[in-house]
Order: C-alpha cells, then sequence, then structure tokens
C-alpha cells in the first residue's frame, strides 16, 4: 500500500515535471527576450556602428515587441516611431552607415501587420540607402497662390 | 457697463489671438509632434489669410513627410481625414483659394477618393493655371495617381506641364525627368508639340543638358 503510494506520488511528479518543463518552454521565450528600446536601435545603427552588432539589435527589437504583450495597432506605431527615429538624420550619414540603417528599416518593418504601412517603409529603406531620403516638404516655403 | 463691455473686448480679443497664433506654433514643431497632433484632432483654420496659409503648410508637410507616410492605417487614415476637413472648411470661407484646393486634392488621394482627387486638382490648376511653385507639386500628386485621375484632370495635368515648360526652373525638372523616366517622355512629347517653337527649342535643350548632368 505504501509502496503503491509512493510509485503514485513519483507518477504525479513526473507527469507534473514534464507538465511544467513544457509550460516553461512555452513561457521561456517571453521571459528571455531581452528588453530593447527604439533608443537601442538609433545608438547601434544610426550612429556609424558595425553592421552586425545593428542587424542583432533590430533582430531582438523585432522579438521584444512580439512578445512584448502590446496590440497589433500599438506594435504599427511603434514600428513607424522607430523608423522615423532611425532614418530622421540618415541624409548626412555616409553611403555605409546609410546601407546599415536601410537594411534596419527594412527588418524592423517585418514587425508591423499593415501591408500598406510595409510598403511605404519599403520605400523609405530605399531612399535612405540611394541617399535621396528628405524629410522636408517640396511647399514648406510656398507662397498663397490664391487671388482672393 | 463699460467695464463689462471692456473685460468682453478684452477676453475676445485673447481668443482671437490664440486662434490666430496657434497654427504659427503649430507649424514650428518637429515633424513628429507636428504629425501627432494633426492626427490626434482636426486643426482649425485662422481667420487671416497668412494663419490659413500656416496651417494648410502644416497639413502638407504632414502628409507628405516620411513620418506621415509610413504611420499604420488608423492615424494615416486619421491624418488625411483631418486635413481633409480643414482644406473643405478653406475652400468653403474662400473658394478661390488654389493651394486649399490642392491640399485637399492631397488628402483625397491620401484618403483613395480619387474622385475628389480628380475634382480639386483640376480647381486649382483653374484657379491658379501661372503659380509654377504650385503647378510643380500639383504635377507631382497627378503624376502620383494617373491611374487614378479622369480624362478632365488630366488634360488639366498636361496645361500644368505645358506651363512648366515655359518656365525656367519647372523647365529644368521636366528635362531632368525626360531622361529619367522613360514612361513619361511620350507625354511630355506630344504636350511640347503644341507649344510655340521658341518653347520648343527650349525644352530640346533642357533634355540636353540633363542627358549630359
Amino acid at each position: 500500500m505504501k509502496c503503491q503510494f509512493l510509485v503514485s506520488i513519483l507518477a504525479i511528479a513526473m507527469i507534473l515535471g514534464g507538465d511544467l518543463t513544457a509550460v516553461q518552454a512555452a513561457v521561456t521565450p517571453a521571459t528571455q527576450v531581452q528588453v530593447v528600446t527604439q533608443a537601442d536601435v538609433v545608438s547601434a545603427c544610426a550612429k556609424g556602428g558595425n553592421a552586425q552588432g545593428c542587424q542583432d539589435i533590430v533582430k531582438a527589437f523585432v522579438a521584444y515587441l512580439k512578445v512584448s504583450g502590446m496590440t497589433a495597432d500599438q506594435i504599427n506605431k511603434v514600428v513607424a516611431e522607430a523608423v522615423q527615429a532611425l532614418v530622421k538624420n540618415s541624409a548626412s550619414l555616409p553611403p555605409d552607415v546609410r546601407a546599415v540603417v536601410a537594411e534596419a528599416v527594412n527588418v524592423v518593418a517585418t514587425a508591423s501587420s499593415d501591408t500598406q504601412q510595409i510598403a511605404a517603409i519599403r520605400e523609405v529603406a530605399t531612399t535612405v540607402a540611394n541617399g535621396s531620403f528628405s524629410e522636408s516638404s517640396s511647399v514648406s516655403s510656398g507662397k498663397p497662390a490664391s487671388p482672393g | 457697463m463699460l467695464l463689462a463691455t471692456s473685460v468682453w473686448g478684452c477676453a475676445l480679443s485673447g481668443a482671437a489671438l490664440v486662434l490666430e497664433a496657434r497654427p504659427f506654433f503649430a507649424t514650428a514643431e518637429d515633424i513628429e509632434t507636428l504629425t501627432d497632433r494633426l492626427v490626434a484632432q482636426p486643426i482649425v483654420a485662422g481667420w487671416s489669410l497668412d494663419a490659413e496659409r500656416q496651417v494648410l503648410n502644416a497639413c502638407v508637410r504632414a502628409m507628405k513627410s516620411a513620418y506621415g507616410r509610413i504611420l499604420p492605417r488608423p492615424e494615416r487614415g486619421n491624418l488625411t481625414s483631418h486635413c481633409l476637413e480643414l482644406a473643405e472648411q478653406v475652400v468653403a470661407n474662400n473658394p478661390s483659394s488654389a493651394y486649399a484646393w490642392y491640399v485637399e486634392a492631397l488628402a483625397a488621394a491620401g484618403d483613395g477618393n480619387f474622385t475628389l482627387l480628380s475634382d480639386a486638382l483640376m480647381r486649382s490648376e483653374q484657379l491658379a493655371p501661372n503659380e509654377e511653385w504650385l503647378g510643380t507639386v500639383r504635377d507631382e500628386l497627378a503624376e502620383a495617381n494617373l491611374d487614378h485621375l479622369t480624362p478632365d484632370a488630366r488634360a488639366a495635368n498636361d496645361r500644368d506641364l505645358a506651363m512648366l515648360v515655359s518656365s525656367m526652373t519647372g523647365l529644368a525638372a521636366i528635362g531632368a525627368r525626360y531622361i529619367r523616366d522613360p514612361d513619361f517622355r511620350e507625354r511630355i512629347k506630344e504636350i511640347v508639340e503644341q507649344l510655340p517653337a521658341a518653347d520648343q527649342r527650349r525644352f530640346i535643350g533642357a533634355v540636353s543638358r540633363a542627358a549630359h548632368g
């Protein structure tokens, strides 16, 4: 009777152990993903850091967004802000750093669930890479055309 | 009674000052702050023509900025609909504002309302057919939406192109585009063929200069 009890306890412990491992495996990605901020991404990519370091940080940023608990709309907004922070001063960067930034922008875009936004970000990445990116509006200095 | 009138007058003046000053502060903001503000709430046109132009500029700046274009759908939708409301408000008060009609066309394009885009572009061209800077931005918008324009709006765009070919700065840009964009060549050739011989010669010169960098 006592032996049967011990076997049962052992079986339960094994089952629980197995379950816990499974649960732990499911939770691990969320708890082990490093918190990466937009500032980390800008610092690693848009300030002349090495390409591999930038890629690693951007991938970690995207991984973090996916497990962050934010809604899809919230993630899309964060994506827009991160891309903007990356490209904002890109016109003054040397071509090799612009290429790193453009690649980073394309990776950040993969976190978005909005196809139009992704397409717009890819266009921006292209202009960053070829050096034609400009934030300023072409009509900001426009005069009023109205005769009245 | 006199005191009450004075207080009321001061309050009214203060309100007018705030309303007029707001667009100027808004346009001085960085692009992210300005765009987020336009996304969050409609912008109100001031009373003067200058304030009106400032708020229209703010909308154009936000809608054409990289940040404005990479916003997700809900925010982008708010931005274009708030700017469309503003442009409609301005053209309702001042229907002869060619710039406001252009802003309405720009917002309509962002909204996917291509009937309104065509109509607003045409009205802007009719009101200011010789404004080079406005013709340039109208052409840019028309070019990006060419497949969606009505025949009348395309005809208005052809008139803008003819005007730009006849101008100094517009001519250089058209010459460069002729080299850069093969799809554009046949269209501009047909337009230039209708222009006086002197303009045709200037156009050939501009294309030649663009080709030789």
